[in-house]
C-alpha cells in the first residue's frame, strides 16, 4: 500500500502553469460572492494535493479521480462553514485521507467478497489502512508550498527549476537546457543560482525553512 | 553555501519533495471546477434533456476528447475490458464494456454520476439499435428499444448480452433524459 505506481509517477511535473497569488481567504470569499474564477484557481491550487493522497493509499487512478470529485464536492458544500480558510490545505489533507480510507476499504471489502481464500490477506491490508503519519503529513504541506512558489517564478525559471531537479524527467544536457531556454550556456550557471535565489526568497517570504 | 558530499543541500531537498505530488488529468480537475458552475445554474423544472458527449474512450487514449487532454487514466481497467465516460449536462456517465466469453456479446456496466452531487434517483435505461444502413434515423417515438433496464438509485445499471454494435442509450431519472448516441460496443 501507499506506494505510487510507474505511471503516477510519470505525471509529478510541470508545476501549475498559473500564478496563485490570492490567499486561500480571498479566494473562498469570492467563491461564495459567486464568483466561479476563484473556484476555478482554489482547485487549480489543491488539485495536485487532492489527487496525490489517493494514491499515496495505493488506490488506482480511476479511483484516486473519484475520491478527488468527491473531496471537490465536500469542499463546495462546506465552504461558507471553512472557519479558518488559512488552515485549508490541511483540512483538504484529512478530508482527502478520509475519503481516500473509505475507498481503500471499500475496495478491501469487495476483494474479500471475490477472493474466497483471501481472508488472511484482507484482514493484513484492513491492519494497515489507518489515516496518513503526521510527518507524512506536514511532508504533503510542504511539498504544496514549494509547488506554490515555483508557480510563482517567472516562466524561464520554473522551466529551469523543473528541468533541473525533477526526478522523473530525462537526463537533459546543459548544452540542450540553455538551447531550450533559450540562452547561452555560459549563463546557465548564473541564471541557475538567480532562480534558486528568488525560490527561496518566495519560500522564505511563507515562512518555510528546509 | 558549502555542504558535504554525502549531506544533499536541503534547500534542494525541499524543492525536489515538490514532485512528490502528483497532477491529475486534465479532465479530473475540470470535473472539479464544473462543479461549481453546475450547482449554480438555474434548474428546470419541466422534462430536461441533454444529448452526453463523449469525453472519454479508454481505447483511444491518443485521441483528444472534448474538454479531455490527458487521456489515460482508465488505463488500469481489466485486460479486454474498455471505458467510456460521457457527459450530459451535469451528469457523467461511466460505461465499463466488457466482452463476454463467447466472444460476441458483451457486458456493460455503468454509474451515472451527478457532478454537483445530486442524487440521481431511480429511473431506466433503454437501448435502441442503430442501422448505419438507414439514411435517416427514425424519430425517437418510432423506435422500440431493444433492451430495457433498472437505473438504480445509486445511478448503477447493468446491460447484458448486448452484441457488438452501434447503439443509442436513453438514460431517464427524474425529470431528466439524458442521450448517448451511436455508442460502439
Amino acid at each position: 500500500m501507499r506506494t505510487r505506481s510507474k505511471a503516477a509517477a510519470s505525471k509529478l511535473l510541470p508545476y501549475p502553469p498559473v500564478r496563485s497569488t490570492s490567499a486561500d481567504e480571498d479566494l473562498v470569499a469570492a467563491c461564495l460572492k459567486g464568483d466561479a474564477a476563484a473556484w476555478d484557481a482554489l482547485i487549480d491550487r489543491y488539485a495536485a494535493l487532492i489527487y496525490s493522497i489517493p494514491l499515496r493509499y495505493g488506490l488506482a487512478e480511476a479511483d484516486a479521480a473519484d475520491v478527488f470529485q468527491a473531496v471537490c464536492m465536500t469542499l463546495l458544500d462546506k465552504l461558507g462553514t471553512v472557519r479558518e480558510p488559512r488552515g485549508l490545505a490541511a483540512w483538504l489533507i484529512t478530508t482527502t485521507s478520509r475519503q481516500s480510507l473509505a475507498v481503500v476499504r471499500q475496495r478491501q471489502r469487495e476483494r474479500a467478497r471475490s477472493e474466497q481464500d483471501s481472508a488472511a490477506s484482507g484482514a493484513a491490508d484492513v491492519a494497515d489502512s489507518e489515516l496518513l503519519p503526521e510527518e507524512e503529513v506536514l511532508a504533503l504541506e510542504r511539498a504544496l508550498v514549494v509547488r506554490s512558489a515555483i508557480a510563482e517564478l517567472s516562466p524561464g525559471c520554473r522551466r529551469l527549476i523543473e528541468a533541473l531537479f525533477s526526478d522523473t524527467s530525462e537526463p537533459q544536457s546543459y548544452h540542450h537546457l540553455a538551447e531550450q531556454l533559450g540562452i547561452s550556456i555560459n549563463s546557465l550557471g548564473p541564471t541557475r543560482a538567480r532562480c534558486l535565489t528568488q525560490l527561496r526568497d518566495h519560500l522564505v517570504a511563507q515562512g518555510f525553512s528546509p | 553555501m558549502v555542504t558535504k558530499p554525502d549531506q544533499p543541500d536541503p534547500w534542494l531537498s525541499a524543492i525536489r519533495s515538490a514532485g512528490t505530488l502528483v497532477d491529475p488529468p486534465d479532465w479530473v480537475r475540470q470535473r472539479g471546477q464544473h462543479l461549481y458552475r453546475a450547482r449554480n445554474e438555474p434548474r428546470h423544472s419541466l422534462l430536461e434533456r441533454a444529448t452526453a458527449k463523449l469525453i472519454f474512450d479508454s481505447r483511444q487514449p491518443g485521441l483528444a476528447p472534448v474538454g479531455v487532454r490527458s487521456a489515460g487514466t482508465f488505463q488500469t481497467v481489466m485486460a479486454g475490458s474498455w471505458q467510456l465516460l460521457y457527459r450530459g449536462g451535469d451528469v457523467d456517465i461511466d460505461l465499463l464494456v466488457r466482452p463476454d466469453q463467447d466472444g460476441r456479446t458483451m457486458t456493460v456496466r455503468g454509474q451515472a454520476l451527478s457532478l454537483i452531487g445530486e442524487t440521481i434517483g431511480a429511473g431506466s435505461v433503454e437501448v435502441l439499435a442503430l442501422d448505419h444502413q438507414q439514411t435517416h434515423r427514425p424519430a425517437e417515438t418510432q423506435r422500440q428499444p431493444m433492451m430495457r433496464s433498472n437505473l438504480e438509485p445509486s445511478g448503477e445499471f447493468a446491460l447484458a448480452n448486448l452484441e457488438r454494435g452501434h447503439y443509442d442509450l436513453l438514460i431517464r431519472f427524474g425529470t431528466r433524459q439524458i442521450e448517448l448516441s451511436d455508442v460502439e460496443l
